[in-house]
């Protein structure tokens, strides 16, 4: 349904089609993803339009997803490199 | 909700750019340090899965090589990364190249990155601006991890569907 959704706005009966459901059976899993605000629904007439809320999706996982995480295991790593070289110092002073 | 000193800000500030932010608890000499020179950057400069990084080359002054292997168990080298040094300022800045190629010489990703640095205080604030040929190269550099990305946050949706009752 948010694959769906991905490509732009749609009404219940479109989003329920392809997957095979009865309306009430969508509208109900629309209602689950309304609640955990991936998906805004307006009325406009006798339609309901669904579209992606995005914004959490982007804030659950970072837009940039393996992108960042990549980078950032490797800053992680450069932290701690960090921390070794900083005591190394510390220790030749001390001698 | 601040973020800390360590938390990673990127920004895609023109069509085809990605940059880069992110502090760290250490005087630039020791960044400097640990970022440009072979031995230490093997430590963090993690590969990805199944690949062991075979040898590293990095020379920071103007003209000087950048330049990484990795093996597979299949394929020895099976990535390659290589650059040129374009402008370095001592403690402050620097850029190269890098293009990144398959064993069969297919260049996979080609780049510039610049790297600032400033200190305050014993902490360091580094910017990295990568910039690619093009907006298509640079949504690839991104993409091709959002993909995942987005997979991944399909399928927790997926059992969160599954759970709903």
């Amino acid at each position: 349904m948010l694959r769906q959704l991905s490509s732009g706005e749609r009404n219940l009966s479109e989003l329920a089609a392809p997957l095979r459901m009865t309306f009430p059976a969508a509208s109900k899993h629309v209602r689950v993803l309304e609640g955990a605000k991936l998906v805004r629904r307006r009325v406009d007439g006798r339609q309901h339009l669904c579209r992606l809320s995005a914004a959490p999706l982007e804030d659950a996982n970072g837009w940039t997803g393996q992108f960042r995480r990549n980078w950032e295991v490797r800053l992680e790593a450069l932290d701690s490199l960090l921390d070794e070289m900083k005591a190394e110092e510390r220790e030749r002073r001390r001698r | 909700m601040t973020p800390s000193p360590a938390s990673l800000r990127i920004t895609t500030p023109t069509d085809t750019t990605i940059v880069l932010t992110r502090a760290f608890q250490a005087p630039l000499r020791l960044v400097w340090e640990a970022m440009f020179t072979p031995d230490r950057m093997r430590r963090w400069m993690l590969p990805p899965p199944g690949l062991t990084l075979t040898s590293c080359v990095c020379e920071p002054r103007l003209g000087g090589a950048l330049k990484l292997a990795w093996k597979s168990e299949d394929a020895d080298p099976v990535m390659t990364l290589e650059g040129t040094f374009t402008d370095v300022v001592f403690h402050e800045r620097i850029v190269h190249t890098e293009a990144i190629a398959l064993a069969s010489g297919q260049v996979i990703s080609s780049l510039v990155e610049e790297h600032a640095f400033t200190e305050e205080g014993g902490v360091t604030f580094m910017s990295i601006t990568q910039t690619y040929e093009s907006k298509e190269a640079r949504d690839g550099a991104i993409g091709s991890g959002m993909d995942q990305g987005m997979e991944a946050c399909y399928q927790q949706l997926d059992a969160l569907m599954a759970e709903a009752p």
